[in-house]
């Protein structure tokens, strides 16, 4: 029976060119609208490189404290104090990782080139790589000891060690410039995706090479340049952790308040509130982006649904046909469902491709952006492309799948129940 | 011979807004298994009205209709599907071929709607056999002449082999030497398959080659 509906379906595929073209091309485009949306969520939420512990790293960055001199401040980043006095020294944590930079741009060269090319660069400490995952392609990430000594070492990721030396392993061992102080190439890693604005580095170097980096200003003391990725297993304790050193600041500061603006931040929360909204719901914004994720589906099954309308109003006599000869409506619903699949898996296809275009291009970056007020450099000697293992997930050709068959109920029940409820006879004369 | 078609009081009113049109009007009708009978008519008097009627393609306004026996009123979508299929085989007058299926898919259409039907292509082979055409099995309606067209119809209406065919007008849109052919057909499915066939024609010799003339005229029956 369902041979039989593909094969109808084919030849209708065939006998109606322009329909099927156009139907065709709709389909690809609501399934690569709502792809293209459902990968980017799904590198924002789901455990990718090489934030594979992702439901286990929360993250903070802004605070907000009364200063000694009676007011407050809010800051985007925090001391070194703040770090090496508290974060370090955290007992809910497995690893805490202070870094400098999100999207720092900086210009790396061969020491003797007279061309640059600008890379995303961390400055961090070893715990950086224990926390996201990188896979090491060649040599190592600086060591303890390098970062407890400010050595130059820089870990490059394998575009930039391939665009200075072509291959990757040459690049271990070499000097580079960076903003014009050299530095040792000790490893070269897999570059990640620049969705992911927290892991999403080109060169990572202890941030110790600072002169100053433990320098603190006595005007605003929780102030500085450092965020900080924690793991953890226990995020409760953790934040009865925050909360106890909140108690413990205000008491022995005559009062000054700390208040860490619901963070420590888990992944959900940061990718679903990038922009750090303090009215943040996270209901509300899941509401928001299922919302958008309806509406990229709705729009074009509404259109979809006029054109198989036509097409039900073209075959009202074949329909006829089929009932007068024992089909039910039941029956012939699921026919039609069928064969409406067919167009709809055929453009699922070419919206899968359209898919994988669009996202293998810097459009990504900007799409990722929307309702967020990041600014994403987009390096133009060395563009920032999502990996195949995140394109090609599982998980994405079922989300795909599943919105061709979404969009094919959306678009094919009610004209096909209209048609097949109309009176045999008034088809048939 | 029993009834196997038996019509009681029928009447169909089609209704509007603004107008009311009786298309049936107290029909009484008995016919027995194995009859060939023609309903003849001026157009518009509910010929075709009377053959859906039967057909279970419309439902009378009062009155009942049996088929083998059994009583029709009340059936739902399901019931009424299932008899349609094992019980009536249709031929209508433009042939209604589903364009985008082969000849062979075609005659198989009835066969895929009956529950725990095997042999589907076999039975629809031997249907095409008995209607001269086997050797078109894979040609697709447009590429079949009128005469052949209305065959396969023909092969489609009596591959489930149904104790009745109901043929609406089935040589109106055929020249006359092809209406002979289809003709001789219907008559050699009432002869040696001992079916029941019921049709509906303008054409007065066609009508006296049957068993019986059923008259109708202003949606009554007149003798």
């Amino acid at each position: 029976m369902i041979i039989t509906h593909l094969k109808q379906a084919w030849q209708l595929l065939r006998q109606n060119k322009l329909f099927s073209g156009i139907y065709i091309a709709g389909t690809a485009l609501a399934i690569a609208s709502t792809t293209i949306f459902a990968v980017i969520y799904y590198v924002k939420l789901a455990p990718v490189y090489p934030e594979y512990m992702r439901d286990r790293i929360v993250t903070l960055s802004t605070l907000e404290y009364d200063t000694p001199y009676g007011y407050k401040m809010q800051t985007a980043a925090f001391s070194y104090d703040f770090l090496n006095d508290f974060l370090y020294h955290l007992e809910n944590a497995e690893a805490v990782s202070g870094y400098i930079g999100n999207y720092q741009l900086k210009m790396l060269k061969l020491p003797a080139a007279k061309d640059h090319i600008d890379v995303v660069m961390h400055m961090s400490d070893p715990s950086f790589f224990r926390i996201l995952n990188y896979d090491f392609i060649a040599g190592a990430p600086f060591s303890q000891s390098d970062f407890e000594s400010g050595l130059h070492r820089v870990a490059v990721s394998d575009r930039v060690a391939r665009h200075l030396f072509g291959d990757p392993v040459r690049a271990v061992g070499e000097t580079v410039s960076l903003d014009f102080d050299e530095y040792e190439i000790c490893g070269v890693f897999r570059e990640g995706s620049a969705i992911n604005s927290m892991s999403f580095t080109q060169a990572v170097v202890p941030y110790t090479v600072l002169p100053n980096y433990m320098v603190t200003s006595s005007h605003a003391p929780l102030s500085g340049a450092y965020k900080a990725m924690i793991l953890t297993d226990n995020l409760a304790a953790l934040n009865a952790e925050f909360a106890e050193y909140a108690r413990k600041y205000k008491t022995s500061h005559d009062g000054q308040e700390i208040n860490f603006l619901d963070q420590p931040m888990t992944s959900t929360t940061r990718a679903l509130n990038p922009n750090g909204n303090d009215d943040f719901d996270i209901m509300t914004a899941l509401r928001f982006n299922l919302l958008i994720l309806l509406t990229l589906l709705v729009v074009p099954a509404l259109n979809l649904s006029g054109m198989i309308a036509s097409r039900m109003d073209a075959r009202r006599s074949e329909l006829s046909i089929r009932k007068s000869f024992g089909a039910t409506q039941g029956r012939l619903l699921s026919q039609v469902l069928w064969e409406n699949l067919i167009l709809t898996i055929v453009g699922g296809l070419f919206g899968l491709v359209l898919t994988w275009i669009v996202l293998s291009t810097d459009a990504t970056l900007t799409l990722s952006n929307i309702g967020t007020n990041h600014s994403i450099a987009i390096n133009r000697a060395l563009t920032v492309r999502l990996t195949p293992d995140m394109m090609f997930a599982p998980a994405m050709f079922g989300f795909s799948f599943a919105v061709c068959v979404a969009l094919n109920l959306m678009s094919a029940i009610i004209p096909a129940w209209i048609a097949l409820r109309r009176p045999i006879v008034k088809s048939l004369k | 011979m029993s009834e196997i078609i038996k019509l009681t009081d029928v009447s169909k009113i089609y209704r509007t807004k603004t107008i009311e049109t009786q298309a049936l009007d107290s029909v009484n009708l008995d016919i027995n298994s194995g009859e060939f009978v023609s309903i003849m008519g001026p157009s518009g008097c509910g010929k075709s009205t009377l053959l859906n009627i039967i057909g279970l393609l419309d439902s009378p306004t009062t009155g009942t209709v049996e088929l083998c026996g059994h009583p029709t009123a009340g059936l739902n979508d399901k019931a009424l599907a299932r008899l349609r299929n094992e019980t009536l085989g249709f031929v209508f007058q433009s042939f209604h071929l589903i364009p985008t299926l082969s000849v062979l898919d075609n005659v198989t259409v009835p066969l895929i709607y009956r529950h725990g039907s095997h042999n589907n292509k076999k039975l629809a082979i031997e249907a095409l056999e008995k209607v001269g055409l086997s050797h078109r099995v894979n040609h697709m309606p447009s590429q079949l002449s009128g005469g052949q067209a209305q065959r396969v119809a023909i092969a489609r209406a009596i591959v489930g082999n149904p104790s009745i065919v109901l043929a609406d007008e089935p040589c109106g849109n055929l020249d006359s030497k092809m209406s002979g052919e289809i003709m001789d057909l219907l008559h050699n499915l009432n002869r040696e398959d001992g079916r029941t066939i019921v049709m509906v024609t303008h054409n007065e010799s066609q009508a006296k080659s049957t068993d019986r003339i059923i008259h109708f005229f202003d949606g009554r029956r007149v003798e």
